[in-house]
């Protein structure tokens, strides 16, 4: 499938501060049950969006897990939702790099271009926007250091939350060598099967 | 004139209608080649009419029920997919012999074509209630559509009525409208779902529109003079197929995912809209699956291996902790207590009419899944999405599985059940658990799924739907710490359970659980 794309249900994002009528509260109810469910686990509405750091992560588990299509409709939800946030268009643009989508990124680049023009981090999205789509006016020339790797390295931006001691990564890995290691105890013939 | 409350089209048909409404299309069939054909057809229209009307009722009780039909609504419905079948077979009958008598296809006859296709996909909806996959067969569709393309009618338009509401419609949109239902609603999805399959397809009548040539891998393929269903890819030069391109499918995917973003949703344009937004994510996801395994080239189904014998099956995570892992959940525990979901809603009324064992006869093995059969009885309760636990020997493990697949015999007392197996090493795991809002932990057993992958990035819990709507942080005792854990996102839903990833979120070593203090990177000597 190809990617999802609600940039244009980020232009239409309620602006708030009146309380909403019947017909917003209708969509606000569809809406959130479609995140609740669409996304169990992560989130239960559209105001648990807002919760940055919580839907960065999920997405980059979604994408490394290759359920990239999934990993890029939760931020495109976060962005429609919370446009004034930049953290997610950041880390949609990433996963889009990371993807080597050009034609994905060059998009959400101008959306973003348009909602934060004055965004420090706009350098950063010039630089990858130059070195995947060369030639795109937009973005200027390449410059000298490419961005060609996956991970928290230094000619990436890690806007996707990339653990960087991977302290997370190696306790998750002795959690499951110590279920194993439970497993052997317990029924030595069925864990063996098993590993 | 009966007033709308007391309409017969209100009320389920019985089965005294039934029977003369069955008489009443075996007439007509025998009399086609004598009666004028304007008569034939001015019947069958009518008799069309009345099975729409009257098929309501049954198809809204069907989809309104959450439990497992009883014997009279899997009649109801089984009585809805022949009578339609029998309408579409003699629909093309009357079509066949118009147009040979006339020579040719006016808007009467192209009209009767139209209301065949549009009752053979009525009848695929209800597949369901009336039998097995090995006895589909669409060669009555694809006769229809032959018909329609020699009379060059196959891309006219008729006005037909869906759920009340006029829709204009060509015929071969009718056509692959039946052919995708019947692609998903072979016991994948539930009637419910098949419900909103259909609600959609019918917004998207107007992209249903053949192609003479392949346009790629991904297109699905009609073969013409087959008895089967849609196929993926280019068909064998010579034979008679048409093709339906996948783009046009996979851009409306992304317009309804596009109206629920934007809750767009009109809940209440028909009985299928108005079904709970996560039975519509649940056909996305069956759709997603369809429309993307042409991309990732045809999918080749495992070997079967015959198998023989009878096995324990245990229903849903309570079960499974309880009677398929009884021993091992208290081992090293004797202070530790149960926390079972499903127990206490137990009445005792129930619990004495709880059946001891649920015993299926296992008839074939695969890789990745097993096929069970079983009498109506021992398979209540299991229904597609449920999460089953399966001793296939006593000493052996318990192989955790979800049912993909489950169909009943029509007439028999047969249930039919297919699985994919989640994983042959689970654990049950005791764990404390503390919810963000509340100072008070407690103990419970948890369902461990271990990972293929040895970085244990793709461990998870199975755990019921309840358990993922507080933010809750787990901790268990393990031979080198006390592990904090919490769930991070769903990997797999089933009916009323997920499949939860974990994000390990501190380790306290041995002394460091004595000392109370939270290691975040492990010991280095």
């Amino acid at each position: 499938m190809a990617e999802s794309n609600t940039r244009s249900a980020a232009q239409q994002a309620p602006a708030g501060g009146k309380p909403p009528s019947d017909s917003e509260a209708g969509a606000r109810a569809v809406r959130d049950a479609y995140i609740a469910a669409r996304f169990a686990g992560v989130a239960r509405s559209g105001e648990d969006l807002a919760e940055t750091e919580r839907v960065i992560r999920a997405a980059r588990l979604y994408f490394q897990e290759s359920h990239k299509v999934k990993a890029a409709e939760l931020l495109d939800l976060a962005i429609a939702l919370h446009p004034a946030r930049e953290e997610p268009w950041l880390a949609r643009l990433e996963l889009a790099f990371l993807a080597r989508n050009s034609s994905d990124f060059t998009g959400l680049a101008q959306a973003f271009r348009h909602f934060h023009p004055a965004s420090a981090a706009w350098k950063e999205v010039a630089r990858l926007g130059a070195a995947l789509c060369p030639g795109e006016p937009l973005f200027g020339p390449a410059t000298a250091t490419e961005a060609s790797r996956y991970g928290p390295w230094p000619d990436t931006p890690n806007w996707i939350q990339a653990s960087w001691d991977l302290t997370s990564e190696v306790q998750g890995a002795e959690f499951h060598n110590a279920m194993l290691r439970r497993a052997h105890a317990a029924r030595p013939e069925q864990a063996a099967r098993a590993a | 004139m009966t007033t709308a409350s007391h309409s017969p089209y209100d009320a389920i048909p019985r089965a005294e209608f039934r029977r003369e409404f069955d008489d009443a299309v075996r007439a007509l069939r025998e009399k086609i080649l004598t009666l004028e054909t304007g008569v034939a057809i001015e019947r069958f229209v009518a008799l069309s009419d009345e099975l729409k009307l009257r098929t309501n009722p049954i198809r809204k009780q069907l989809i309104e029920t959450c439990l497992d039909w009883t014997d009279e609504e899997r009649a109801m419905g089984g009585w809805m997919h022949a009578s339609n079948q029998r309408m579409g077979s003699l629909g093309r009958r009357i079509v066949t012999v118009a147009t040979k008598k006339a020579g040719g296809a006016d808007e009467t006859v192209v009209h009767v074509a139209a209301r065949s296709l549009q009752h053979i996909g009525n009848g695929v909806k209800a597949e369901l209630a009336n039998g097995r996959v090995a006895s589909r067969d669409y060669r009555e569709l694809h006769a229809l559509m032959r018909l329609a393309i020699s009379l060059d009618c196959a891309k006219a338009k008729v006005t037909l009525m869906v759920q009340g509401a006029p829709m204009s419609v060509s015929l071969e949109a009718l056509y692959f409208r039946a052919l995708l239902l019947a692609r998903f609603a072979h016991g994948v999805i539930t009637m419910p779902q098949i419900e909103i399959l259909d609600w959609w397809i019918w917004q998207w009548r107007g992209i249903l529109a053949s192609v003479p040539q392949a346009t790629g891998p991904n297109c699905l393929r009609a073969d013409l003079e087959s008895s089967g269903g849609l196929r993926l890819g280019p068909g064998a030069p010579g034979h008679a197929a048409v093709y339906l391109p996948a783009e046009p499918l996979a851009e409306a995917y992304r317009w309804i995912v596009a109206e629920f973003h934007a809750g767009r949703v009109d809940r209440g344009a028909s009985a299928a809209a108005a079904l709970p937004v996560a039975e519509h994510v649940a056909v996305l996801d069956v759709l997603r699956r369809g429309l993307s395994r042409g991309e990732k080239g045809l999918a080749t189904r495992d070997a079967r291996r015959v198998a023989e014998g009878t096995v324990e099956v245990l229903v849903d995570i309570a079960e499974i902790i309880a009677k398929g892992f009884a021993c091992e959940a208290t081992a090293g525990h004797p202070a530790f207590t149960m926390d079972f979901e499903a127990r206490p809603s137990r009445s005792a009324i129930a619990r004495v009419y709880e059946q001891a064992k649920r015993m299926l006869n296992l008839y074939d093995t695969s890789q990745t899944g097993l096929g069970l059969e079983g009498d109506a009885d021992s398979c209540r309760g299991i229904a597609i999405g449920s999460l089953l636990g399966i001793r296939l020997s006593p000493s052996g493990p318990v192989e955790v599985c979800r049912v993909v697949r489950r169909l009943q015999d029509g007439g028999a007392d047969r249930v039919t059940i297919g699985v994919r197996r989640l994983t042959s090493a689970a654990q049950v795991l005791p764990v404390t658990c503390e919810s963000s809002g509340s100072e008070n932990s407690r103990t419970r057993a948890l369902l461990f799924v271990p990972g293929e992958d040895s970085s244990g990035s793709q461990d998870g819990f199975l755990v019921p739907d309840s358990l993922l709507r507080e933010r809750i942080r787990f901790e268990s005792e393990l031979d080198d710490g006390a592990y904090a854990f919490r769930f991070n996102r769903v990997r797999q839903k089933g009916r009323g359970w997920s499949l939860a990833g974990i994000e390990v979120v501190s380790v306290k070593r041995p002394q460091a659980v004595r000392a109370g203090a939270a290691i975040s990177r492990p010991s280095v000597k």
